[in-house]
């Protein structure tokens, strides 16, 4: 007999697989990059949780974040590193697929 | 660690749209140019303005429509940016101003110049924003009402005693003021799917 759809659930990549960390990531495959404010407005997280959350999926290997001035003005960027952008794209194909079962199982 | 629901699956799923689509999203940018389509209407149903009247009027709207585009893209400053990916919609770019444009304006031309008994803008034009709506993101069920209006122009000739130029002025008055709403709606479905704005 087929396994459940929530079966595969176990397999799924815990790093991308949060509500905040998802939004995140689909708004940076979508784009080349995004500077800070965007993803604030995106996830309507605080700056400090924002932050943490960037922190992680950089450790992870999946964000790139770089820093700078323009001015006395500070910015931050993120970008999907290639890793990130593939990991990201097969998350994606995992949630249509489970979503898909899930429909059929019904 | 948060549980993922369908309904985040969902939203980010939205967010992917509307990043990769932003600009056409952020409808305020785009709201002034309605009210320009709508004058646009109006003086063309006014040849007793006279003709430079007629320019004057149409070229000061055009000109403060465009400046009125620019400042109000000024609004979304605040919201951040993002770089697209480039070269990520050469394929839409291609089918718009190699296919979808030259029907749209050759439907146009020729009810202008021929009218049929059917009002080939209607359909063609319900046709093309259909198209809009869902090669920008989806979403934004709004354009599917004006696609309806829209297609609906087709069998206008049917019904009203109306020349071709003014069946083209009627559409373009209502297309102004559904652009308008449209645009609006554009804004609010963007603030719902991007929770911190």
């Amino acid at each position: 007999m087929d396994a459940t759809p929530f079966s595969q659930l176990a397999s799924i990549d815990r790093l991308i697989h949060e509500p905040s960390r998802l939004a995140i990531l689909s708004a940076l495959l979508a784009c080349a990059e995004a500077d800070f404010q965007y993803l604030l407005s995106v996830t309507g997280l605080s700056k400090g949780n924002l932050s943490s959350h960037l922190y992680k999926l950089e450790t992870g290997g999946l964000v790139e974040v770089t820093k700078g001035f323009e001015g006395k003005i500070s910015w931050t960027r993120s970008r999907l590193t290639i890793e990130g952008r593939e990991r990201v794209e097969a998350h994606w194909r995992d949630l249509q697929r489970i979503r898909s079962k899930a429909k059929a199982w019904r | 660690m948060a549980e993922l629901t369908m309904h985040d699956i969902e939203r980010s799923g939205q967010v992917r749209a509307v990043t990769d689509n932003l600009f056409f999203w952020q409808g305020l940018r785009f709201i002034a140019l309605g009210p320009v389509m709508m004058l646009i209407a109006y003086v063309t149903a006014r040849p007793e303005m006279g003709e430079s009247a007629s320019t004057i009027l149409l070229l000061t709207s055009l000109i403060l429509g465009t400046v009125a585009t620019h400042v109000l893209g000024k609004v979304y400053q605040a919201m951040g940016t993002v770089q697209s990916t480039p070269g990520a919609h050469v394929r839409r770019s291609r089918l718009k101003w190699f296919f979808v444009y030259p029907i749209m304006f050759t439907a146009l031309g020729l009810d202008l110049a021929y009218p049929l008994p059917v009002l080939l803008t209607g359909v063609t034009w319900a046709a093309a924003l259909i198209a809009y709506r869902r090669s920008t993101g989806g979403g934004r069920n709004h354009y599917l009402v004006l696609a309806a209006v829209l297609a609906a122009f087709t069998f206008a000739p049917m019904v009203a005693d109306l020349d071709g130029p003014r069946m083209i002025g009627v559409l373009m008055l209502v297309l102004g003021a559904g652009f308008t709403v449209a645009a609006w709606l554009d804004d609010k479905e963007m603030r719902r799917v991007l929770q911190g704005v």
